[in-house]
């Protein structure tokens, strides 16, 4: 439900980007906009995380194990979609060599 | 900027443990969502004016291709680590099964293990706030599919971070579709692990 309303909105967003005339390129007041947007979010995600006891006390307890499997879990994804990514370019530089 | 970025969550997290706008916690998860829906919109008018559409169609297949590496690569990864953790194998891929959703993948174990349940929720949300932080560090060295890949299905949110601080719209784009086909096969992929 959630990914279907992001879906949207983005939709919409890149239809007024791209039939919007009179929206400018670029623009520093939307730049700054959006990073208001962002520090709101990091703080409020800080205080979720910060004000759930059985969290924090989970943190301490089970966090190298977490941490650990974090690690593995983004390396190896990293690792693999870079690996398929290189492969799918390797015909494209074969032929502008030729 | 990275810099902001981690003071924020640090006096968010320092406020949070002080007990200092205990109402935030009420709102918090609308806060969350209207700071998404909005950044979403104004990211999307950039890849609007950036003629986003003519690489959306030249992506095409390479990026379901990406979302299932994504996960392939992360159980792998858990798999060969695992021996060396106080943990088994099995236990090991049902809390990475949860690649970065913390909401449902906490829930979901909780039944089965309440200690593993901890253990992947720390998964999913160091998995997300690292990747917010990971994306733009490494984004003049690699390219946005193995960038949003860090993130599993929690691509949309550090997607459009990195996206704000490099100005690469790739990014959100990739984090919007990868992290909604990493989304679609967490609800099975937890109860499959948990059953084996």
């Amino acid at each position: 439900m959630l990914m279907a309303v992001f879906g949207m909105i983005m939709i919409a967003g890149i239809l007024a980007g791209a039939r919007l005339p009179w929206i400018p390129s670029e623009s520093r007041l939307r730049d700054n906009v959006q990073r208001v947007f962002l520090y709101t979010l990091l703080f409020v995600l800080g205080h979720q995380l910060g004000s759930d006891d059985a969290v924090v006390a989970s943190l301490s307890q089970m966090g190298i194990l977490g941490v650990a499997l974090a690690v593995a879990g983004m390396l190896g994804s990293f690792l693999f979609v870079l690996f398929l990514r290189i492969q799918f370019e390797k015909p494209r530089k074969d032929a502008a060599d030729d | 900027m990275i810099k902001y970025m981690l003071l924020c969550v640090g006096v968010g997290f320092a406020a949070g443990r002080l007990d200092y706008f205990q109402g935030l916690a009420a709102v918090s998860t609308g806060i969350i969502l209207v700071c998404l829906c909005l950044m979403t919109f104004i990211a999307s008018i950039d890849m609007g004016k950036k003629d986003f559409l003519k690489d959306l169609k030249n992506a095409g297949w390479k990026i379901i291709v990406y979302s299932f590496a994504t996960i392939i690569g992360t159980l792998i990864m858990v798999w060969i680590v695992s021996p060396m953790l106080p943990l088994s194998s099995k236990d090991a891929l049902v809390a990475a099964s949860g690649m970065g959703w913390y909401s449902l993948a906490t829930g979901l174990v909780f039944d089965y293990s309440p200690s593993l349940s901890v253990v992947t929720f720390v998964y999913c949300l160091l998995r997300e706030m690292t990747a917010m932080f990971l994306m733009p560090l490494l984004w003049k060295r690699f390219q946005a599919p193995e960038l949003v890949s860090i993130a599993g299905s929690a691509a949309m949110n550090p997607s459009i971070a990195a996206a704000t601080i490099t100005g690469d719209q790739r990014l959100v784009f990739y984090g919007m579709v990868s992290g909604s086909i990493v989304s679609v096969f967490v609800p099975v992929l937890v109860p499959f692990m948990i059953a084996l």
